[in-house]
């Protein structure tokens, strides 16, 4: 019988992340992870003036 | 003031320890005092006071973070230099910080869950919150928007951290249409006054000073008309200060980067947004008080202003709208205009 294990957040790295983990007979069978935050900068980003984009993509992540 | 019955032989030994010397601490005291606008003595009772309690007792923080970029996080870990914010910071309980605790999982939403639970804490939340769906973020089973709501209820002071977190800032711009903590929280019919520390990223000193008014005082600070610390915002803009000021007088307007003419010319046609912009920057300066945006040939783009990012967009050229605005401000001879 499968075993999920689902680590949420997952700290110390930027941003909003979750683990889902299906273990059986101590083996790991299957794993998904998950970003749980979107902006959609790109999408943002369509029609500015090109220059507007160094500024803006640096505050992607600030670390 | 009798500085030796205010300091006591322990704390100054801790603070030994940290590299902070007695009078480093009491230098560092009445200085920021006179920021703050308290009395020397006020806030050093004050501080030493939050400072002693017994470790069970210390101020709670939950500092969340929604859509935002860390960057306000690694701002305040500027703040490690000089070492007397290091010590302060060490001596509030940060409980829950996705980004720097060591606990992952069940084990840290249990804490953020208690603290919640037993109430009074500073609640500082670095991020917009995002208005067009919820999903755009998700903590675990409940949304962002849920967790911000249910944490400001039982906190005792809010802090908005950023540009982001204060009035939606990039996000506001994206299809996800972040907003800012208040108008989130007005939203949910939360009546509860944020203390916006707005700028992008957050200014250590400002947020730093504004944790040691909370702390000191009980209180949120004074705030100006968009809920600023008046302390640190609202009064004195970028403009006012601007070395390039006489050029914008004058009318000379830098137009080619590569003419050793107008290399000192405003930057008004570049972009520039500083007479819109009422923040303390050209006095406190960045990256502990080497430069800042305009003393390194950069634009202001109004980063601790409501109107940032979608008004002040396109930031290169002088065709959005708060230029149009600043344009205007200067052929009818008005030297302020609220944004």
């Amino acid at each position: 019988m499968a075993k999920k294990i689902t680590i949420h957040p997952v700290t110390r790295i930027e941003g909003h992340l979750t683990i889902e983990v299906e273990v059986e007979n101590g083996k790991v069978k299957d794993a998904w992870s998950s970003g749980t935050m979107a902006r959609g900068f790109e999408a943002m980003l369509i029609g500015k003036d090109p220059r507007d984009a160094s500024y803006v993509t640096s505050r992607f992540c600030g670390v | 003031m009798k500085e030796k019955d205010i300091l006591s032989k322990d704390l100054a030994r801790e603070l030994k320890a940290y590299g902070v010397s007695r009078r480093d601490f009491l230098k560092y005291c009445a200085t920021t005092a006179a920021v703050l606008g308290l009395s020397e003595f006020e806030f050093t009772t004050g501080l030493v006071h939050a400072l002693e309690k017994p470790t069970s007792n210390k101020p709670p923080v939950l500092w969340l973070e929604g859509q935002a970029c860390a960057g306000c996080t690694i701002s305040l870990t500027q703040s490690l230099n000089p070492p007397i914010s290091s010590v302060i910071l060490d001596k509030i309980s940060l409980r829950y910080h996705m980004t720097i605790m060591a606990a992952a999982g069940e084990v840290a939403e249990k804490v953020r869950r208690e603290t919640v639970k037993e109430g009074g804490y500073i609640l500082i939340v670095e991020g917009a919150i995002p208005s067009a769906d919820d999903r755009f973020w998700m903590h675990g089973e409940i949304s962002g928007r849920k967790m911000v709501e249910e944490a400001a209820k039982n906190a005792s002071a809010i802090l908005a951290v950023g540009a982001c977190s204060a009035y939606g800032g990039i996000p506001r711009a994206c299809p996800s249409k972040g907003i800012g903590v208040s108008e989130a929280l007005k939203k949910a019919g939360i009546n509860k006054p944020v203390v916006n520390i707005s700028t992008c990223p957050v200014h250590p000193d400002h947020l730093v000073g504004t944790i040691l008014y909370v702390l000191v005082t009980g209180k949120p600070p004074e705030l100006d008309s968009k809920g600023r610390p008046a302390m640190y915002f609202g009064e004195v803009s970028m403009h006012d200060n601007c070395r390039r000021r006489a050029h914008f007088d004058a009318g000379e307007f830098l137009k080619d980067w590569n003419d050793p003419k107008q290399k000192n010319w405003c930057l008004f046609e570049k972009g520039c947004k500083g007479p819109v912009s009422y923040i303390d920057c050209t006095i406190r300066r960045w990256n502990d008080g080497i430069s800042f945006c305009l003393d390194c040939g950069g634009l202001c783009q109004a980063c601790g202003e409501p109107v940032f990012y979608d008004k002040v967009t396109p930031l290169y050229t002088a065709d959005s709208g708060i230029s149009k605005e600043i344009w205007a401000m200067r052929k009818s001879g008005a030297s302020k205009k609220d944004t």
